[in-house]
């Protein structure tokens, strides 16, 4: 058994999500399947095949920031504020010693919005035409940053833009801090918003679903063509298992070791779970669950699938997984944060959640891998997660039971 | 844990491009701010920049491998070719070669202005090509990057705006380490463009003139560009294939000054505590130290804060020099070339100087490099870097030895 000083477990989840705000609502709608995919009232999509979108709701974020108005914040740090503000209290860490903790986001498009208006009125109007407060709030890194400003975290502040397994690379990161005893704790997060030129650029590769007229959302539906974006910001708290054991704190899962690779392909995709699985010394048929990352795009998804077989051979049928990207959407910054966050709460709850929550999935779509609907006891030991970006980049992570 | 060696170099920068050209410039102390000459600057205060004026980026690169090549895109990918070329890399098909880049904008800023903006006020997104949109996102630049040469490990983005170099050569540091990755090309890279120039301006932190840092009369920064890219490389796999050695990568420290996201903590406390934890991490004592490249940016908030923090570690023993003064502040390279002026100062050891300094200020009490290079043993390097937001990033690099103590 190693040190506890070496380990690093998760103590704190946070999450502002459609399906809730706070891990505890939003963990009992997720496995009621509630469907919160509603159609895009902030910018027009009259062009577009795709419509709808699983958005956070403006009320519900309102009331939770309303100690923080300021035109320097934008949706996403809104969100990031609010998601790492409940994994805090889930955590129940209280005067942290600034120094000690790490604060890490994987934010892929930073504070867009800020920086496309700020250049543009630049362009247009010329430097009279900006505030200068704007110009530092719409740097990529402001959002994490704001964090650690926010609760004077004083640690490593780091940004991770690589794409939809940034959060993953993040949550790798941030347990090499821990081991290495630069720091005791580590907030890691993940965010997505809606943004109108990042859904024109999604829509025109061809990458979101315009088949939910006829009646198909399921991922791995034989008519599903395509991925629905999601609204989520979600944060893990990391922290050296020494120090929460020194404070008596609830341990849902230990970060037992992660994997990086870059590819398109089911090798690829099969590397860096392997990898995964062999820096935890681990083996494939440890694995009680697997938390995938398919997300309605077809020839990614039945890759994954190959990956997943490849692994795990004429085991596949008989491990358990999950899409939650079902009904939370292609959240890409919080995506691999959010992937974590369901594993490390079926390894602590000792919950199988529903493969996915609807029943018009296709068998054969999936490979034949277990589909299964409604949740059910069991225990679980060791979670895969798997992360992947549309362009390449992938990583893998695996959880344990501590 | 491995050991992280430095076994190429990849530069474009306003004082030259290629590793002997910058290398010389420094040691002569060329200063490249002039006139800026990519942008028009006539609604500004300041007119001034440090460009790149000899890349040729089909020296390097296929143009027509890359979609939509950008000019900081060409700058990416021209950099990591003279990293592998400088370091005789054979790039396998099997390999655990890695990627990691950040940029201060990359091409995001480009997304406020011409096609995308115009279809965005008229909702016709739909009339323009999707790669002209894919271009724009942070990551895209690594991306191309590890498809261009075929990388398998990874194709990691981590955008700490001018600190960038110094952090994604920590992260690199860790994925070698590790044994993650048998080698990394890490570095940062950005082109002159509006959206900084004019921000800066914006909020007054521009010289009109040239850059003078830690000088008394310093007015400020002066926006510059280009690329820099380290190959770090696993120790063993390095001496395996013979490879030349600038030095090794010992130590690396990051913090956050969780003080204010516009505003640098007036003591330097963030840059002490990354400071520290570098000198920890490499084993070392700050006397070990021969010189420091400071972030340096000639802004009045900036420089006092790192004078207090140099001081505060080192007292007034060890040299110090800014290379902004002749390459101005190259945003997302900025640290990255300063980290590649520091792997050749611990290989060559002459240290460069800190140029256009005259008149010393009280406030920032410590040793600076005024005007002439030096030759000097230097043994240990730190590079400093700070950033908007806080974030701070240093690294130690030390003189290769296959046995170290």
């Amino acid at each position: 058994m190693k040190q506890s000083k070496s380990r690093v477990v998760l103590t704190g989840l946070g999450i502002c999500s459609p399906l809730g705000i706070g891990v505890v609502p939003y963990w009992n709608n997720f496995l009621s399947g509630v469907n919160v995919l509603k159609r895009i009232t902030s910018f027009s999509t009259t062009e577009f095949g795709c419509r709808h979108a699983f958005q956070v709701n403006e009320r519900d974020l309102i009331n939770n920031t309303r100690d923080n108005t300021s035109q320097y914040v934008s949706r996403s740090n809104k969100l990031l504020l609010v998601s790492v503000r409940t994994a805090l209290t889930d955590a129940k860490i209280k005067n942290p010693v600034g120094e000690d903790v790490a604060v890490l986001t994987a934010l892929p498009h930073g504070n867009w919005n800020f920086m496309t208006d700020f250049h543009r009125k630049l362009v247009v109007c010329g430097p009279d035409g900006v505030d200068p407060m704007a110009f530092p709030s719409s740097l990529i890194n402001y959002a994490s940053s704001y964090i650690s400003t926010a609760y004077q975290f004083k640690g490593p502040n780091i940004t991770f833009a690589s794409g939809i397994h940034a959060g993953v690379e993040a949550v790798n990161f941030a347990a090499s801090l821990i081991r290495q005893g630069h720091v005791t704790t580590a907030v890691v997060s993940g965010v997505n918003v809606l943004l109108a030129d990042i859904w024109a650029q999604w829509s025109l590769r061809n990458m979101l679903c315009s088949s939910l007229k006829k009646g198909s959302t399921g991922i791995f539906d034989a008519r599903r063509n395509g991925f629905l974006i999601g609204e989520n910001a979600s944060t893990l708290i990391l922290e050296s298992a020494a120090v929460a054991e020194r404070r008596k704190a609830r341990v849902y899962a230990e970060v037992l070791g992660g994997a990086l690779s870059f590819g398109k392909d089911r090798r690829d995709y099969a590397y860096a779970m392997e990898t995964a699985l062999h820096n935890s010394r681990r083996s494939y048929s440890d694995i009680d669950l697997c938390v995938l990352n398919s997300n309605g795009l077809k020839h990614m998804d039945s890759e994954e699938i190959a990956a997943f077989r490849s692994i795990f051979k004429e085991g596949a049928s008989g491990v358990d997984c999950v899409a939650p990207k079902d009904n939370n959407g292609e959240c890409e910054g919080a995506s691999g944060i959010l992937q974590a966050l369901i594993g490390a709460k079926c390894i602590s709850g000792r919950i199988l959640p529903p493969f996915s929550s609807r029943k018009y999935n296709d068998p054969r779509a999936a490979g034949g891998i277990q589909m299964r609907y409604g949740s059910r006891t069991k225990t679980i030991k060791y979670v895969l997660i798997n992360s992947f970006d549309v362009d390449g980049g992938n990583a893998a992570l695996l959880l344990g039971r501590f | 844990m491995r050991r992280v060696v430095i076994t190429g170099i990849g530069v474009i920068s306003p004082v030259g491009t290629g590793k002997e050209k910058f290398w010389q410039a420094l040691i002569n102390g060329k200063n490249a701010v002039k006139r800026c000459q990519k942008l028009d600057t006539s609604k500004y205060r300041t007119h001034m920049a440090a460009e790149v004026d000899d890349f040729q980026a089909e020296k390097y690169i296929d143009l027509k491998r890359l979609k939509h090549p950008t000019l900081t895109a060409q700058y990416a990918v021209a950099a990591v070719k003279m990293a592998i070329d400088d370091a005789g890399l054979e790039v396998r098909e099997d390999n655990k070669i890695g990627v990691v880049l950040g940029a201060n904008t990359a091409d995001t800023w480009a997304a406020g202005e011409g096609v995308m903006y115009w279809h965005k006020t008229r909702n016709r997104y739909s009339s323009t090509s999707a790669e002209i949109y894919e271009n724009l996102h942070a990551n895209m630049h690594a991306l191309r990057v590890a498809e261009y040469f075929g990388f398998k490990l990874c194709a990691t983005t981590i955008p700490a705006a001018c600190a960038v170099g110094n952090t994604v050569i920590a992260y690199a540091f860790d994925l070698i380490r590790s044994g993650s990755a048998e080698a990394v090309f890490a570095g940062g890279h950005d082109q002159m463009n509006t959206f900084v120039f004019g921000g800066f301006d914006k909020i007054k932190a521009m010289a009109p003139d040239c850059c003078r840092p830690f000088d008394k009369d310093r007015k400020g920064m002066v926006v510059g560009e280009g690329a820099g890219v380290l190959l770090m490389e696993d120790m063993e796999s390095a001496l395996r294939r013979k490879a030349r050695i600038y030095g090794e990568i010992i130590g690396y420290g990051l913090s956050a000054d969780g003080y204010s996201v516009a505003i640098p903590h007036p003591h330097g406390a963030g840059v002490i505590q990354a400071t520290k934890m570098a000198l920890k991490m490499a084993g070392i004592n700050p006397e070990d130290v021969g010189y420091v490249n400071a972030h340096g940016t000639a802004t009045i908030q900036n420089d006092r804060m790192e004078a207090k923090a140099i001081h505060a570690v080192y007292g007034k023993k060890v040299w110090v020099s800014s290379i902004k003064s002749m390459l101005g502040h190259c945003m997302g390279a900025a640290s990255a070339l300063e980290a590649c002026a520091s792997a050749l100062v611990v290989e060559r050891g002459v240290i460069p100087a800190n140029i256009n300094y005259t008149h010393p200020d009280p406030e920032c009490d410590i040793k600076i490099l005024a005007n002439t290079a030096i030759k000097k043993k230097i043994d240990i390097v730190v590079s400093n870097s700070v950033a908007f937001g806080g974030n701070n990033a240093v690294i130690v690099m030390a003189k290769f030895r296959k046995e170290r103590t």
